[in-house]
């Protein structure tokens, strides 16, 4: 799995987080209108139902025009809703039918497109003139450049817009100039909460942790948290097993073997960051595969791991959903994931109660040298601003974007929300969600972001390069590099020459950005981080 | 039977032919011009259209959005040229067109000779047999095949690991040497149906009489099989190893769906080497660039391009010399 699926992921939990809230909200709203949901417009005429579903959807008593507009004159309205989200898929649906029973006079048709094509699949659509009306913003082009195109409607011509920016618990850092908002125009709005940057953490399997003896003094899994004890961990699981249960497992076929070196995301790694190029400090402008002895600290446990017959033997071939069943089933104790996995780990089994997550290690360290890192403002879905049925796919907008709805992403298992009021641990029954709901902040902080700081940055277009951090992990682990270090400083020297080169042709073309707008030498990795406008 | 024209007779009837204004000639064939209309329009624009496309777009860094306006000259050429795992990966995209036609080619002619004998007992239950890897898709193929390869749990079969054939920590697609083998022969085995079936319409269309004669004459089957068979089929022959020819060198589904190119490289064809560039992205700044990709496809195109001509003039070698066994032994 790419990085840039990571993000998307990370992104995804947000967007559902936020999705979940604002449903949540919405759905809480609609029960408790109760009476005043509206009867079907169709019947009633248009002006008394919108008003009440709009009260609804963007926690207000006023009635706007998208009110008056939609369904007017019974004539039902459909709207299309795109996404990638598998783990959100049926909190997604369940929301659409909420919303539908409060909007009589709307359909919204979802399509769930794969992830892998997502962002093809849009401009494909879009320049066949059959953009969605709402859809989850796609990862590629950048934000930026999908706004420089006209695709994403300008939410402030909405006429309650000042009263849904209202509903965010910090609307100046929500829609903070520079991330959805430019130029005083706002695209999106966050979804997932914005102290919540841990996007990965380890996940235990609690019985195969018993099974091999790891137990604390309370009779709960001991959970890993240095390398030691990770490695501990797989020698005790392999014993006790006879061999037959494996400490560590990986989806190599998904494309996430860059993910090993999350595993030092709390030890000097700084690659956790939206946005982020793979290797790169922000203090030096320089990459730092070779020079930042974390790279080859994470390497070099996956390595010790292989070598000792602690990694499950199909991980380097299979995908994300099969080492989910095989994680359920107790083929191994320890893998790395997000907090979107809860989900699909319940529905393979929804009796399945023996996980829980665990922050990474720290390797080499006895205090976190780095952290999870956030940023001010965030986007998950957005308006076609071609939209046929504005006001209609408005409305849907602000559903998706209430304390109700994360309220309800959050129970079911795709994380946190932008509303701290959906957060809220008691509500939570699943202890896993609590104890994702705990992790998250703590080990986050805000990061440096270029794009605030120069917009252009957006403008900077990186090829990408053979091999890659993830190639090079993958031939090492086959044996196929056998000097590591030798391929890290290649790493290094390839990764600075294209990123300057995108940064050249950036300028060539016309864009005002160098390398120091990608440059915080002020910054400290264990430090909220106020990013200054150039 | 059809009458063969004599070289001499041909030249002959073709001037009076060529004489004919062009207007005239083409109202004569007007049928055969608008039943090449749908081709044409469909080849100009999701061939030509696209191959133009790209040579534009080989000058531009371009990520798919928008137009293009990174304009890099011919850096993406240079770097593609310079790319050591572009020549890898067209090494693999070689290795496996080599491999795959000679052996998938044999075999099929052999299945379809073995098949053409109408004694031959459930024949049409085996023809079916062969070709249903043909219509079955391969996603599901690779995806069916990549769950044998991969145990999901399973122990390996203790008999692989101890003849040293895999590593355990590797698994069988995990393994830099065994993944190119097994892509070829899930290759070998999912078109092969379709090769068998050219051959099969081919040996159908063999005249009997000239079995019957050379029997009669004393030929063995070695010697029918060798100079009335081989002789025979040889047009359709020539399509069919031009069509596999360009067809593996193109090859990129059965590799994307069980390695996806890896591990670190050594199933990378060049088809897997272009989709990496223009339909996947990384982190922070590095995007998909469909202007590198281009210009990567730019020298694949002309490859395959330089395949079809050498295609076009050995088919024609081919139908001349068939032509004239044709006209020695007094069958058209």
């Amino acid at each position: 799995m790419s990085e840039h699926k990571r993000l998307s992921r990370r992104a995804f939990v947000k967007k559902s987080a936020v999705l979940g809230i604002s449903t949540a909200g919405i759905g809480g709203l609609l029960a408790a209108c109760g009476d005043n949901t509206p009867t079907n417009p169709a019947t009633t005429g248009s002006t008394s139902t919108t008003s009440a579903a709009t009260t609804t959807a963007a926690g207000a008593t006023t009635t706007v025009s998208a009110a008056t507009t939609v369904a007017s004159a019974g004539k039902t309205v459909e709207i299309n809703h795109w996404d990638w989200f598998v783990a959100s898929g049926p909190v997604l649906d369940n929301e659409i039918k909420l919303f539908q029973q409060a909007n009589p006079g709307i359909v919204v048709k979802r399509t769930n497109n794969v992830k892998d094509n997502y962002d093809n699949l849009f401009g494909l659509a879009e320049k066949g003139g059959n953009a969605p009306d709402v859809f989850a913003i796609p990862s590629n082009p950048s934000f930026a450049e999908q706004l420089a195109s006209g695709r994403l409607a300008d939410l402030t011509k909405f006429p309650d817009w000042e009263t849904f920016k209202k509903t965010f618990p910090d609307p100046n850092q929500n829609f903070a100039e520079g991330t959805n908002t430019v130029d005083g125009k706002t695209y999106s709005a966050p979804l997932g909460a914005t102290n919540d940057g841990m996007w990965i953490m380890l996940w235990v399997n609690t019985k195969v942790f018993k099974d091999a003896g790891l137990v604390d003094a309370t009779g709960n899994a001991k959970l890993p948290t240095s390398a030691e004890d990770i490695l501990a961990a797989c020698e005790a699981i392999k014993t006790k097993s006879g061999g037959k249960v494996y400490g560590y497992g990986f989806a190599g076929k998904s494309d996430v073997w860059h993910w090993t070196t999350y595993l030092g995301s709390l030890s000097g790694n700084l690659d956790a960051m939206s946005g982020a190029e793979g290797g790169f400090d922000s203090r030096t402008g320089k990459f730092v595969f070779s020079s930042n002895p974390i790279y080859k600290e994470s390497v070099n446990l996956l390595l010790q791991m292989r070598d000792k017959g602690y990694i499950l033997p199909d991980s380097t071939t299979i995908d994300d959903e099969a080492i989910r069943v095989l994680f359920v089933q107790g083929r191994f104790g320890m893998y790395l994931n997000g907090g979107w996995v809860v989900g699909s780990l319940k529905k393979i089994d929804p009796n399945f109660k023996d996980f829980v997550p665990v922050q990474v290690p720290l390797l080499a360290t006895a205090e976190p040298k780095s952290y999870f890192y956030t940023s001010p403002g965030g986007f998950t879905y957005a308006i076609s601003a071609k939209s046929k049925n504005p006001d209609a796919a408005w409305r849907w907008f602000k559903w998706l974007h209430t304390p109700e709805v994360g309220k309800r992403i959050l129970q079911s298992g795709n994380g946190a929300s932008v509303f701290p009021e959906a957060n809220k641990p008691e509500l939570l029954d699943d202890p896993v969600q609590r104890q994702l709901l705990v992790l998250g902040p703590k080990y986050s902080r805000v990061g440096p972001q270029p794009v605030l700081r120069n917009p252009n940055v957006g403008k900077v277009q990186t090829t990408k390069i053979n091999p890659d951090l993830k190639q090079v992990i993958q031939g090492v682990y086959t044996g196929q590099i056998t000097n590591l270090d030798q391929a890290l400083k290649d790493l290094d020297a390839a990764k600075q020459k294209a990123f300057e080169q995108g940064i050249a042709d950036a300028n060539a073309a016309g864009a005002k950005v160098s390398l120091q707008d990608f440059v915080f030498s002020d910054w400290n990795p264990t430090q909220n981080y106020l990013t200054r406008k150039s | 039977m059809a009458t063969v024209l004599s070289s001499k007779e041909e030249k002959e009837v073709r001037p009076r032919t060529r004489s004919k204004p062009l207007l005239q000639r083409m109202r004569e064939h007007i049928w055969a011009y608008i039943f090449l209309i749908p081709f044409c329009v469909l080849t100009l624009v999701f061939v030509i259209y696209p191959i133009v496309g790209s040579i534009r777009y080989a000058f531009y860094n371009w990520n798919g959005f928008s137009d293009p306006t990174q304009f890099v000259g011919l850096r993406h050429f240079f770097d593609v040229a310079g790319d050591k795992y572009f020549w890898n990966a067209f090494w693999h995209s070689v290795l496996y067109t080599v491999v795959l036609v000679p052996v998938q080619l044999t075999l099929a002619l052999i299945l379809a000779l073995v098949l053409n004998n109408p004694r031959l007992r459930f024949v049409k239950f085996y023809r079916a047999l062969y070709f249903l890897p043909v219509v079955t898709s391969m996603a599901v193929v690779g995806i069916v095949i990549g769950l044998l390869l991969n145990r999901i749990g399973s122990e390996l079969p203790a008999w692989l690991v101890d003849i040293g054939l895999v590593k355990p920590s590797l698994g069988i697609l995990g393994d830099p040497k065994l993944v190119m083998p097994i892509i070829i022969g899930v290759g070998i085995w999912h078109s092969l149906g379709l090769n068998m079936v050219y051959f099969l319409a081919a040996l159908q269309g063999v005249p009997k009489e000239l079995y019957e004669a050379a029997t009669v004459d004393g030929a063995g089957k070695t010697a029918r099989f060798w100079h009335i068979t081989i002789p025979m089929i040889r047009p359709v022959g020539v399509v069919i190893l031009f069509l596999a020819l360009l067809g593996s060198l193109s090859v990129f589904d059965v590799v994307w769906v069980l390695t996806r190119g890896g591990p670190f490289y050594s199933s990378d064809v060049v088809a897997t080497y272009i989709y990496s560039y223009g339909f996947s992205s990384d982190r922070g700044t590095t995007q998909a660039n469909f202007g590198y990709a281009s210009a990567a496809s730019l020298f694949m195109s002309f490859l395959v391009l330089g395949l079809t001509v050498v295609q076009a003039v050995t088919i024609r070698y081919a139908r001349g010399k068939n032509n004239e066994y044709a006209s020695s032994t007094g069958h058209n």
